[in-house]
């Protein structure tokens, strides 16, 4: 009796020294907070699209949430706000960090990192004090940055946060402002794993600048592109903070600056409905799934390899 | 051995925390708020309080959150049961979002109905539940009034207490105009407290008695249209910004860039506090209605502090909040400290009330004191329909309709029946 406890205590022991089990027991905590804190709320985003969830009240309600979303014309307003803001950050936010990291990777540009630290502050600036910043130069008075740049130019003042083109405007020109600096930083690092030899071989061919940029740089930072591109379109499409801070409270006139996000986030918990707000989540869950899936196939990330040329 | 007195000093620890519960010393209370000065109004009724009830001290702990944050933190606590304070407000725009489901609010009945008949009914009407319990009171009454700016009036020879309704409104806006090219009626296309105003005097609402949305009413046309003429006709402008609250918007009326703002009662705070310019300048009158005998005034906005069901100590908090705004030397802190008018309407008739102080002095008496004004409407100020679909139907109003009407001109009877379809 004594020695089969003594067994099994001994084998309970050695468990965590056991080839087998010990490399489930590293990534423990990753399962784990993974788990508990990702897998868990997507499964139950999932149910309580289905129901209706009200304090004390649980009932489940079919496709009742999805078949109001699908008549639901400020939604459509929502998600075709997400859509422009997307392809705007996607046009500028892809291109530019790719330029600019080039030109600062220039060992002949002075005060380079003088220039990088400058473009990186506004990823550590908060995007409350930003939003608050922002919407003031672009207030509606007479006396606001935007308007007193306008009046230069001779023109009147406009009300820029309530008009769909200039308030579209604002919330990606917020964007720009914050995140140009973290993509030139993805951009900075891949351009350091493209070698010097490739660029002199390319100068003893005679070739020049453009040349260099456009045949060596683009097709080698291509991996990066595609990540910069695969974060931003998830990004631009579940943006929130910075629309919640120009209007304030998410509040747009017309809707204006109303995101996705923000359209789950007022259903959701503005107006206490959170079974429709999930709902939302859902839907948003599953077009940036699919668009992400067919830009990455689109450049052939799920291709096999066939062979380094 | 060691280990022994470690053991024991940890137990000690543990336990320690749970007897310190047992020793005397006030009950605390903890509550919180969107608004810096109902914090101030916590602390003062807190002090006293305190003074009245030896045997029932207690601690009040407030935390002041921003607009937006405490009312989903709120709702989020309440839905999963965990971790809501005592006290809370909660503001009319968004108390329909708490009366769905099971109400995590306590019944205040006992100390609202032995009151009943010395308060504004309608303030704490407006909090009742669906099964009839009332659950919070209001801050003050919110009776509207309108602001005339006298300097522009002068300007223009307008006696503003000549003007009785909308069209006399309408025909001094024209001498203003023409005078001195300033617009009479401000506007709003982000906030709804005007376009309520303007829409008390019709005795509609955007509510109806069983709590649908109703945009789609003539009540609502007959007012969009006349605004949108006003516009049209350049005798009135849309606010910067959201409307009348925003920083922008306080300074356009500080600068007397227009006649008369129709506005609830709390807005007076606003003049003392951010428009200094306008000292002596303002003066209050009772709204303009559509036709003779149409009630001059309607209770808008308001927050009610409700008693959530997480509390340990709701009985004392039921208690309190009673005391804190219903109490008659409350109602005067309220009325003098604060300058909103107490929904405590008693003290309306009382010589108290028409004595000056620091808020009242603030406005022009030429036609009345804004007391005067209040007591002239007191039996006037007509409720508020609510409902769940308040929150909601004061977003679209918010987000779209006003907009749509006042910034981008659109049709308003195309616009109503849109919106009203399209509500959920």
């Amino acid at each position: 009796m004594s020695q089969k406890k003594k067994a099994s205590s001994f084998s309970l022991r050695s468990l965590p020294y056991d080839a087998r089990v010990a490399p489930y027991v590293f990534i423990l905590p990753f399962i784990l907070i993974f788990g508990i804190f990702f897998a868990y709320p997507i499964v139950n985003a999932f149910v309580m699209s289905f129901q209706e969830l009200l304090p004390g009240q649980i009932t489940f309600i079919g496709w009742d949430n999805y078949k109001q979303l699908a008549s639901d014309t400020v939604f459509r307003k929502a998600c075709t706000n997400s859509i422009t803001y997307t392809f705007w950050t996607l046009l500028l936010l892809v291109p530019c960090p790719l330029i600019f990291a080039t030109l600062l990777n220039q060992k002949a540009l002075p005060f380079r990192n003088l220039y990088r630290s400058i473009l990186f502050i506004p990823a550590l600036t908060s995007v409350v004090v930003a939003g608050i910043t922002f919407k003031l130069m672009l207030s509606e008075v007479d006396t606001s940055l935007f308007n007193s740049l306008m009046h230069l130019f001779g023109q009147p003042s406009i009300k820029w946060m309530k008009r769909a083109d200039t308030g579209m405007m604002a919330m990606v020109m917020v964007a720009c402002w914050r995140w140009t600096g973290v993509n030139i930083m993805y951009y900075m690092a891949g351009l350091q794993n493209i070698s010097e030899e490739i660029y002199e071989s390319v100068d003893i061919d005679g070739g020049n600048a453009w040349q260099k940029f456009r045949y060596i740089t683009v097709p080698l930072l291509k991996p990066t592109t595609i990540y910069v591109l695969t974060i931003s379109i998830y990004g631009s499409m579940a943006m929130f903070i910075e629309s919640y801070m120009l209007y304030e409270g998410n509040k747009s006139i017309a809707n204006n600056g109303l995101t996705i996000v923000g359209y789950l986030y007022r259903k959701g918990l503005q107006q206490n409905n959170l079974g429709y707000g999930a709902a939302v989540g859902v839907f948003l869950l599953l077009v940036v799934f699919i668009v992400n899936m067919a830009q990455l196939n689109l450049f052939g990330m799920f291709r096999k390899e066939e062979g380094s040329k | 051995m060691m280990k022994k007195t470690l053991i024991l000093l940890l137990c000690l620890l543990m336990v320690l925390p749970a007897l310190s519960a047992f020793a005397e010393g006030p009950t605390v209370l903890t509550a919180w708020t969107f608004q810096e000065l109902h914090e101030e109004l916590f602390e003062t009724a807190e002090d006293m309080w305190n003074e009245k009830n030896p045997d029932r001290q207690i601690d009040v702990q407030v935390t002041t959150y921003p607009y937006e944050d405490m009312h989903t933190k709120l709702l989020l606590a309440l839905q999963s049961g965990d971790g809501a304070p005592d006290i809370s407000d909660v503001e009319i725009g968004y108390y329909g979002s708490f009366m769905k489901g099971e109400i995590q609010l306590e019944p205040i009945d006992h100390v609202v109905e032995p009151q009943l008949d010395n308060i504004m009914k309608s303030r704490v009407e407006i909090y009742a539940g669906p099964d009839g319990h009332y659950y919070g009171i209001c801050y003050h009454g919110g009776a509207s009034m309108a602001f005339y700016n006298l300097e522009l009036m002068d300007a223009a020879g307008i006696d503003p207490s000549t003007i009785k309704t909308f069209d006399d409104l309408y025909e001094a806006a024209k001498v203003l105009k023409e005078k001195t090219d300033k617009p009479m009626l401000a506007l709003e296309s982000g906030d709804v407290w005007v376009y309520r105003a303007m829409l008390g005097p019709t005795g509609g609402d955007f509510i109806d008695e069983e709590g649908n949305i109703t945009f789609d009413t003539p009540e609502n046309l007959q007012v969009f249209t006349y605004m949108q003429k006003m516009l049209d006709e350049g005798l009135a402008m849309v606010l910067p910004e959201d409307g009348a609250d925003a920083d922008s918007a306080k300074a356009v009326l500080n600068n007397s860039e227009v006649g008369v703002l129709l506005y609830p009662c709390w807005y007076m705070g606003r003049f003392t506090n951010y428009c200094p310019d306008l000292r002596g300048k303002i003066q209050c009158e009772p709204l303009p209605v559509w036709e003779e005998g149409q009630w001059r005034s309607i209770g808008l906005g308001g927050t009610a502090t409700v008693i959530t069901n997480q509390g340990q100590n709701k009985e004392l908090a039921i208690d309190f909040i009673g005391f804190m705004k219903l109490e008659e030397e409350m109602g005067w802190v309220i009325w003098e400290k604060m300058g909103w008018d107490p929904i405590r309407t008693a003290l309306w008739t009382e010589e108290r009330f028409l004595q000056p102080n620091d808020q009242v002095d603030f406005f022009a008496s030429r036609y009345g004191t804004p007391a005067e004004i209040l007591v002239e409407i007191k039996d006037e100020v007509a409720g508020i329909n609510v409902s769940p679909n308040l929150p909601i139907a004061t977003d679209i109003l918010k987000t779209s309709l006003l907009a749509r009407i006042l910034e981008f001109g659109e049709d308003p009877a195309t616009v109503l029946a849109e919106e009203e379809a399209a509500a959920f």
